[in-house]
């Protein structure tokens, strides 16, 4: 029998749903197959019943409510009876709604360059009525909202099966993550039930940052003003900040942020956790790409995003467009103050060396100051002999072992005496300034390079001397 | 809104109907301001394209007359260079009273990007706004987010910026290559009111424009009520945007500290 589940589930998956445009009365008390309860009948619903198909009650796993039958096994009879209703939607299914409210914070859309636009209203629009927002029209617009506050819903409307109904005073309650529950009453006219004004949750967020994947909001409805009735599951992707957000809002900065701070309830905690982070180097943009530093380039001017913005859209940036996305992290969730930091050698006109470099012979340049012959990797001259400093892999960065390494100029971010190097994942580095310099540098900086007449060249880095400054 | 910058904001309107005085004063600085295309953030001059410094420089040394003319005019380039001329004047004063500029989303002058490329530059475009906003996290170490309700939250209860924190730290971290001019500021630091010197000398040692020899010397020299107040944490802090933002972090960090200091000072 299990043999025959993956011709079934093909046959399954062909099946548009059966509902369209007409809600079906029949189906007030929503439907007998909806096995997770959001209203409709569909592919979620199929994949869980094949996840628990042939257990018996009793058995781990068992999902009583695919026991349609109730015969005690999830067996071809269910599954039967679940295809027959694939494509069910309820009597009463939400149609729209918006976010709204003191705490309600507009997430952009992310864009390249410029003002990027905010997402529209509503917020969440099944314009068909078939229990998802996955076909033209319809709508999933992500939100925000600061800690500890109130949601708000505004503009919410439900599709009704009938278009004869004439009623008023409907009470409409939807139940969300974290205890949150949202009471209303609307009129039913033209087959549409309207909800008038806002309706703000019972209760508040949780006082921590967070990242609702899926903000769920499980609505019912009570035609008859006493009985309720599922009426669809309106789902949106939502951010919550530790405090007002500053700066662009992109909806990157967002997931980046709320995500990997999820549960902090302090800037402290906050900041340790979206440092992690950071620190591993793997960063993601909202759609799930990872974003790099230098990847497949080694000289720095073939890469040309210095800023955050472009950074989250090109997937591949120098360390400004890192110093700025942390800066931007952490301005979208609240915390106000990182200031970026520019590192330069001491000496003028000299530049970095990050690690990792190879110093072979004696130094044959004839300049004292840099007396290491050095190719740069931006192009000639070239030393008609190999060069005696060379470039070997290291040190890693965000996505990438082998990162650009040979530059003017390096960008790390500052909060609260603390210093961030982003590019690398690498910090913070602590106590003062100076004492967090020297720390940075011996963590990365294998030397410096500069002219030495017409070619370049390069020394080695002095460990125990502080040679480079933090500049702002 | 502060009193000062009340005032302030009182006299830029005030000063802004005598549009043909300020225009006969432009007029001679026009040619110079045309020569900028490019504006430093955070005083970041390293990454302005060596060629575009000199007129920078040049109009960096025109009177606060000519700035403050600049900076009533209608034009976003020209608000943008009063802005970096007060900046570099380090005129807290002058900045402080240009906040309704906070309102001004128009596009300004662009800005040196954060290039890390050997003998590469580029520039970032910004608004009027936005400039303002990095003069001011630079200054006085806030983020007001080009939002003027938010630069009142902060500001509301300044008073004397002279007695501003971070400010003195600024100047002492651009002086820090100018020794007489270090000299200076450190000896003007000394005539600052006790709440706001151990506050200034504190920051600065964690800054490393004190070296902790010297800073220990003065927090010695502070008054007993004031090191008490440290030793208890009392709350004597300046009430200065820097230590309102981020739940008190700024503040807990410089009492700790100073703390630390004080106790090794006090050790036989």
């Amino acid at each position: 029998m299990i043999r025959l589940l993956p011709i079934v589930l093909i046959g399954a998956l062909t099946l548009a749903p059966a509902f369209a445009d007409n809600l079906d009365p029949s189906r007030l008390d929503g439907c007998r197959t909806d096995i997770d309860g959001d209203g409709d009948t569909d592919l979620a619903d199929l994949a869980e019943l094949l996840s628990v198909y042939s257990l018996t009650s009793g058995e781990p796993g068992f999902i009583e409510a695919a026991d349609f039958d109730d015969n005690g096994v999830i067996d071809l009879s269910d599954l039967a009876e679940l295809l027959s209703e694939y494509g069910c939607v309820g009597a009463v299914q939400v149609e729209r709604m918006q976010f709204t409210g003191a705490s309600f914070v507009n997430v952009a859309h992310d864009c390249a360059s410029g003002n990027c636009s905010n997402y529209g209203t509503p917020h969440w629009l099944d314009a068909n009525l078939d229990g998802d927002t996955e076909d033209p029209g319809d709508r999933a617009y992500p939100a925000a909202y600061v800690r500890g506050g109130y949601v708000s819903i505004t503009n919410l409307r439900f599709g009704v099966s009938s278009d004869d109904l004439e009623l008023t005073d409907v009470p409409v309650l939807g139940a969300g993550p974290d205890g949150l529950i949202f009471e209303g009453t609307g009129s039913v006219s033209g087959g549409v039930l309207t909800v008038a004004g806002t309706l703000q949750s019972n209760t508040t967020l949780p006082d921590v940052v967070a990242c609702y994947d899926t903000f769920d909001i499980a609505w019912e409805a009570a035609l008859d003003g006493a009985t309720f009735f599922p009426a669809g599951v309106s789902s949106n992707r939502m951010y919550v900040t530790l405090d007002d957000p500053l700066g662009r809002r992109l909806e990157s900065f967002f997931d980046i942020s709320t995500r990997a701070a999820h549960g902090a309830d302090s800037v402290q905690s906050a900041i340790a956790a979206l440092w992690a982070g950071f620190a591993d180097l793997h960063v993601e943009n909202v759609r799930g790409e990872v974003l790099g530093y230098y990847r497949g380039v080694l000289c720095a001017s073939d890469c040309t995003v210095y800023e955050a913005q472009g950074l989250v859209m090109y997937l591949n940036g120098q360390c400004g467009s890192w110093a700025d996305l942390l800066m931007q992290c952490l301005r979208t969730l609240g915390i106000s103050g990182s200031e970026w930091i520019t590192i330069e050698p001491i000496i003028y006109n000299h530049g970095l060396l990050v690690r990792t470099y190879k110093f072979d012979g004696v130094g044959t340049s004839g300049c004292s100051s840099l007396p290491y012959t050095f190719n740069s990797p931006c192009g000639g001259p070239y030393w008609p002999d190999d060069p005696e400093c060379t470039d070997d892999v290291g040190l890693a960065g965000q996505d990438n072992p082998n990162p650009a390494s040979y530059f003017s100029r390096h960008f790390i971010v500052q909060i609260d005496g603390r210093f961030y190097d982003p590019s690398y994942g690498a910090g913070p580095f602590t106590g003062t300034t100076n004492e967090a310099n020297l720390a940075w540098e011996q963590a990365g900086i294998d030397g410096y390079h500069g002219y030495c007449g017409y070619y370049h060249a390069a020394r080695t880095d002095i460990y125990q001397n502080r040679e480079t400054e933090f500049i702002y | 809104m502060n009193k000062l910058v009340k005032v302030n904001l009182i006299a830029v309107t005030l000063l802004a109907s005598c549009a043909t005085i300020a225009n006969a004063q432009t007029t001679d600085i026009g040619a110079l301001t045309a020569r900028v295309g490019v504006l430093p953030r955070l005083n970041q001059w390293t990454l302005i394209e060596p060629d575009s410094r000199p007129a920078l420089k040049d109009v960096a040394k025109l009177s606060n007359e000519q700035r403050d003319a600049l900076a009533r005019s209608d034009s976003p380039v020209d608000r943008s260079i009063a802005i970096f001329i007060a900046d570099q004047q380090g005129d807290v004063a002058a900045l402080l009273s240009y906040a309704r500029m906070l309102d001004d989303q128009r596009p300004g002058l662009p800005y040196a990007a954060r290039v890390a490329g050997v003998d590469q530059y580029d520039r970032s475009d910004q608004s009027v706004a936005e400039y303002l906003t990095s003069a001011y996290l630079d200054w006085f170490g806030v983020d007001v987010d080009s939002s003027i309700k938010r630069f009142e939250r902060y500001f509301a209860e300044v008073d004397e910026s002279d007695n501003l924190v971070k400010p003195w730290i600024v100047r002492l971290r651009r002086a820090k290559h100018d020794a007489g001019k270090t000299a200076d500021l450190k000896q003007h630091i000394t005539t600052l009111p006790a709440d706001v010197r151990w506050a200034v000398v504190t920051l600065g040692y964690k800054e490393s424009v004190y070296t902790s020899k010297q800073a220990r010397k003065l927090l010695s020299q502070l008054p007993p009520a004031t090191r008490r107040a440290v030793d208890i944490r009392d709350n004597i802090l300046p009430d200065e945007p820097l230590f309102k933002i981020n739940r008190g972090s700024m503040r807990r960090l410089l009492l700790d500290e100073s703390r630390s200091l004080l106790a090794i000072s006090e050790k036989p």
